[in-house]
């Protein structure tokens, strides 16, 4: 088996933390098999089916330029070239091409306003276990699209998502991903955006499986008053491996990106997190912001995290903030002092970072579906 | 916009003529290797020591992390440059032209005001050495390397030397293993207190050359220490590499301030290696202000061993034309409630490139702890750069781990209020800068706060 | 009439080391209305934080006693249930919890009983009706972005929703402005007037209290209680200060 490595950061640093890359020693079988599909489809919105290369190739021509030397310039150059950028990166492009897996291409064509979300349940019960999609947003157009990703617990299994969008002038998305695999399931989900002048991309990430998770993201501020927004939330237990790699990289002028990581971790679950903003030199004006709390219940976890701020432009504002522990003992006092223990307290915290995340979804039987999957986890 | 200038080195570019100086051939072999420890008079298990170093050295690749040292052609540089002369114990004993370079650094004036002893090295060899008599005779040993290896404490520095730096940590740590001469050993016995700074002051004048000084402070239980250490070479055409050790034991409810002002000229490539190990209750701060060089890669190490140990970092990293400084720390927790606190600074300007970059282990041993980073970046262009790039690896529940990063520039606001109070707009910069910095020159003693803000104003202003 | 409410016997406390309150005596019945009033620094906080069980805070020496029950050695949320409360100087933000929910949870855990929805929603509205407070507040996470005032408003409607036997408001007037003290003492006077809770203010000025009717005044100094008298040593501080406590 090929070792790959995924979610890689785009500055190195010292190999002995093991926090460039996460390196996959194996991966379990991949099923290029048909899936359900998106159904019907609203008016204003195509679905067709292409190969993995022609995606590559229709994809190429979205992507921003990169020259290699702009890539962390002055360090030991690292660039790993890809046709479109990916969180997971590369090497996951190779695995599902290398595995036979077959792109759909979903367009919604300019000036199309969906009222309603686009909800597609990615059930890894049945045949196929790849869901490779491309989303393309016309000019001014507007989608919601809701992934709920579902399936028992299995013996390891494998579960393939990529999502590349690409978003036109005013296009607006926001995409939802929900993760709510069962124990044995090792999820691979990869997401990455291209978005033009005045585009934006929300993104919603809720972790609440009970197997390992290897997602990325990468956000390609392209076009002036470009705005990526992410919010992610996840909860480790068990032995659960939890890695996650976000990358905004900020190009045009008044771009603007925001991550927030609301984390809980007990067990004997690990987690590694790399965030990166990076503001290329032309992001004049431009803002990054990128916020970790993370909540830590249990004693024998392991957390890693690698807040990341890469610049080369002089006029923009980026700030960091990260805050990682148990719960502080003025927390807890305050909670006392209005009758409420420190398991009630900690129930109470898990679910408020939890709800923070939670309630930027978009209303409606999506939501309550997740809140419910959410209560019962906590119940566990 | 206002021109900002490069700063004027005049100060520090003076060089003397090498003409009549000992010189190794260019590269680095066995052979070299045992002519260095002959001419040391190396006891065996030094002589061994490096060997093995040399071994590890062409064994380890060059960091392919980092900014890159592709300047640095190894096979050409002499490792080993020793200027004509003994270590002296008076200012007037050192040979005219030297002294003359430590006069216009201000070394002996420092040492005359304010310091309680003064080790200065001039490229590989410690030049001058002295301790203020009442400081003698509170038992603080301050010693050269090499006198050390074989004196009275000959035992304490074998046990001590390069163990907490193996050869085996990265290239340069192999390196400096390998070639490593002068530097400065010094022993504060139990609780007592060193009211007053001591100092080394390395000054690399060779062109081409390396300078690899190794620097071993004990601090036994209970004691107090504050050693300042300062850098300089002046300018060549050829790169110079510096890749010294520092290696810093505080003892049980100890205290060790490890101050230091690089100020190394750009072609330097600074590879130095730093770090300490602290015991129950002790306590280690760094203060570290970085402003020369052409490559730094430096991240003092400090090693929370003992329960309730405490450490702080504070330092600025000031990247101009030309410079790529790769500068940071590394935490590493082990016992039980220890702390420790990062305050970094960095400015870029004029195409230069700083990067932050750091680590924070926390071991499941280490409940109770609490580590803090706050760092921020100034950026003065848009053709330089700056990187953060910190890593947090934590084992337990029990600790509590904050992280604050901003990277922005000078305001127009805050620059028009200054205007506004009929300050000039290079004048504002510079004294906005100033600002910025404060948290760290503050900790500095005055003299090299004021050497510090010189260099800051003459890297902002056109004087 | 049974016994005191809280008593308080030779009470010394401090913070890390240092003993910050030496040998406090002081007894609240059923309904009283106590005012504690002395200099910055005098321990005023730490008294507060020390009889509501803050662990920051430790008891050097002395008792405390709630229903004539020991609670000394008693943990905060176990002396909340039994009916103590502690308005914050500083309340906490809790992002992605609603006050309403926050509320809500505290009843549900410190009574062990299910809540009657219908009954707890017409409770919070007459409460936040009296302290003007909008309705968008109950869906606002519990302080986050909440001006000054507002965190205090929202310290008085968990007071009147938790309805304890005796609320500690430790500087619940400082930093607000007349017409935020007259709204929160409008709460302040509804658990007291309606419900007869048992209150001790802590205060340094006594713009708080011209609506309440004071018991007893106790002033603290060094650490220690100078002086007690009743409503009318409060006047006399509102001319005098604190000048004539203070004088060794």
């Amino acid at each position: 088996m090929k070792k790959r490595t995924v979610n890689h950061i785009p500055a190195l640093t010292w190999n002995a933390l093991r926090v460039n890359g996460a390196v996959i020693e194996e991966t379990p079988a991949l099923h290029p098999e048909k899936t359900a599909g998106f159904g019907k489809l609203p008016e204003g919105v195509s679905c067709r089916e292409i190969s993995f290369a022609e995606a590559l190739e229709w994809l190429a021509a979205a992507a921003p330029e990169e020259k290699p030397e702009a890539v962390v310039a002055g360090k030991v150059p690292i660039y790993h070239p890809q046709a479109f950028a990916t969180g997971l990166g590369a090497e996951f492009d190779e695995l599902l091409e290398e595995g036979g897996c077959r792109v759909e291409l979903l367009e919604i064509e300019d000036n199309v306003r969906l009222t309603e979300p686009v909800h597609r349940n990615l059930d890894f019960e049945g045949e196929g276990n790849t869901f490779v999609t491309i989303l393309h947003v016309g000019k001014n157009a507007e989608a919601v699209i809701l992934l709920d990703e579902t399936g028992r617990d299995a013996e390891n299994a494998g579960a393939y998502i990529s999502t590349k969008a690409v978003l036109e002038e005013g296009a607006r998305l926001t995409l939802v991903k929900a993760q709510m695999l069962g124990k044995g399931r090792k999820c691979f989900d990869d997401t990455g955006a291209s978005l033009l002048k005045d585009a934006s991309f929300s993104f919603i990430r809720m972790d609440l499986g009970e197997g390992d998770v290897y997602a990325g993201v990468q956000a390609e501020l392209v076009g002036k008053d470009a705005s990526f927004d992410a919010k992610t939330a996840y909860i480790g237990r068990g032995t659960q491996t939890i890695d996650l790699g976000y990358n905004a990289v900020l190009r045009g002028p008044r771009t603007k990106a925001e991550m927030l990581f609301n984390g809980v971790l007990g067990g004997h679950a690990s987690k590694t997190l790399r965030f990166t903003i990076d503001f290329r030199r032309g992001a004049k004006a431009s803002l990054g912001e990128e916020k970790e709390n993370l909540l830590v219940l249990g004693d024998d976890v392991g957390i890693k995290t690698m807040p990341i701020i890469l610049c080369g432009e002089e006029d923009m504002e980026g700030h960091h903030g990260a805050t990682i522990g148990q719960l502080d003992e003025e927390m807890l006092f305050y909670m006392a002092s209005r009758g409420i223990d420190r398991k009630e307290a900690e129930r109470l915290m898990v679910r408020a970072r939890l709800d923070t995340v939670l309630r930027t979804v978009p209303e409606g039987g999506f939501r309550t579906g997740i809140a419910k999957y959410t209560e019962r986890a906590l119940e566990a | 916009m206002t021109q900002i200038k490069d700063i004027d080195r005049s100060l520090y570019d003076f060089k003397d003529d090498e003409s009549d100086f000992y010189r190794l051939q260019e590269g680095l072999t066995e052979e070299t290797v045992r002519r260095i420890s002959g001419e040391k008079h190396d006891p065996a298990w030094m002589l061994e020591h490096r060997l093995r170093s040399l071994e590890l050295y062409n064994k380890i690749p060059v960091p392919d992390w980092g900014p890159s040292i592709d300047g640095l052609d190894m096979d050409h540089i002499s490792s080993y440059v020793r200027a004509n002369t003994d270590m002296k114990g008076t200012w007037e004993e050192v040979p005219e032209d030297i002294r003359n370079t430590f006069e216009k650094l201000g070394i002996p004036q420092a040492e005359r005001r304010s310091l309680a002893g003064v080790g200065a090295q001039y490229d590989s060899e410690l030049v001058y050495h002295n301790v203020r008599e009442e400081v003698a005779q509170q038992g603080v040993v301050y010693t050269d390397m090499e006198s050390a290896l074989t004196g009275e404490y000959a035992d304490m520095v074998r046990e001590h030397f390069m163990k907490l730096v193996p050869p085996s940590d990265h290239k340069f740590a192999a390196l400096h293993g390998a070639v490593w001469s002068g530097g400065s050993f010094v022993y504060v016995p139990k609780n007592v207190k060193v009211e007053i700074p001591l100092q080394s002051y390395f000054r690399l004048n060779a062109k081409g050359a390396g300078q690899f000084e190794h620097t071993l402070i004990i601090v036994d239980e209970g004691a107090d220490l504050h050693f300042i250490e300062g850098c300089s070479a002046p300018k060549y055409n050829v790169a110079n590499l510096h890749a010294g050790c520092v290696e810093l034991y505080v003892s049980k409810g100890a205290r060790l301030r490890y101050s230091t002002i690089e100020n190394w000229s750009k072609n330097m490539y600074n590879l130095n290696t730093k770090r300490a190990v602290v015991e129950e209750d002790a306590r280690m701060e760094w203060v570290s202000g970085s402003f020369g060089s052409h490559v730094s890669y430096l991240y003092p190490t400090t090693i929370l061993k003992g329960d309730r140990s405490y450490c702080e970092f504070t330092g600025i990293t000031f990247a101009g034309n030309g410079q790529n400084l790769d500068t940071g720390a590394k935490m590493i927790h082990i016992g039980k409630d220890t702390s420790s606190y990062i305050n970094s600074k960095s400015v870029s300007k004029d195409g230069g490139i700083s990067t932050y970059r750091s680590s924070i282990q926390i071991a499941k041993s280490a409940k109770g702890s609490k580590s803090t980073v706050d760092c921020a970046s100034l950026m003065l262009d848009d053709i330089s750069r700056s990187d953060t790039i910190p890593a947090m690896d934590i084992r337990t529940m029990d600790a509590d781990v904050g992280h604050e990063a901003k990277i922005g520039r000078i305001s127009d606001e805050a620059v028009f209020y200054l205007m506004s109070r009929g300050i000039d707009e290079a004048q504002a910069r510079a004294m906005i800068v100033s600002g910025f910095a404060d948290s760290v020159s503050k900790e500095l003693p005055l003299e090299y706060a004021a050497e510090m803000n010189n260099l800051i104003r003459l890297e902002m202003e056109n004087t | 009439m049974s016994g005191p409410l809280l008593q308080v016997s030779d009470l010394s406390a401090g913070i890390e080391g240092a003993e910050l309150l030496h040998h406090i005596d002081l007894t609240i019945r059923e309904g009283e209305t106590h005012v504690l009033m002395g200099p910055n620094g005098a321990g005023k906080s730490t008294l507060g934080n020390t009889l509501m069980g803050n662990p920051a805070y430790h008891v050097t020496g002395g008792r405390i006693f709630f229903g004539g029950e020991d609670i000394t050695e008693l943990g905060a949320d176990k002396r909340a249930a039994m009916g103590m409360f502690m308005s914050f100087q500083n309340p906490l933000e809790i992002p992605g919890l609603s006050l309403e929910s926050f509320i809500r949870n505290a009843i549900r855990i410190s009574t062990g009983k299910p809540l009657k929805i219908f009954q707890f929603k017409k409770q919070l509205e007459a409460a936040m009706e009296i302290l003007q407070m909008d309705a968008s507040y109950v869906e606002r996470d519990l302080n986050v972005g909440f001006s000054g005032g507002e965190k205090k408003k929202a310290e008085i409607l968990q007071l009147l929703m938790l309805d304890p036997k005796l609320a500690i408001l430790d500087e619940t007037d400082s930093g607000l402005d007349v017409d935020a003290v007259r709204t929160v003492s409008r709460g302040i006077e509804e658990y007291q007037k309606e419900r007869g809770g048992a209150l001790l203010v802590i205060t340094h000025s006594t713009r708080i209290l011209d609506s309440l009717h004071v018991d007893r005044t106790h002033v603290l100094v060094k650490g220690r209680i100078a002086e007690t008298g009743g409503a009318e040593l409060v006047d006399e501080i509102n001319r005098g200060g604190f000048e004539r406590f203070t004088e060794e």
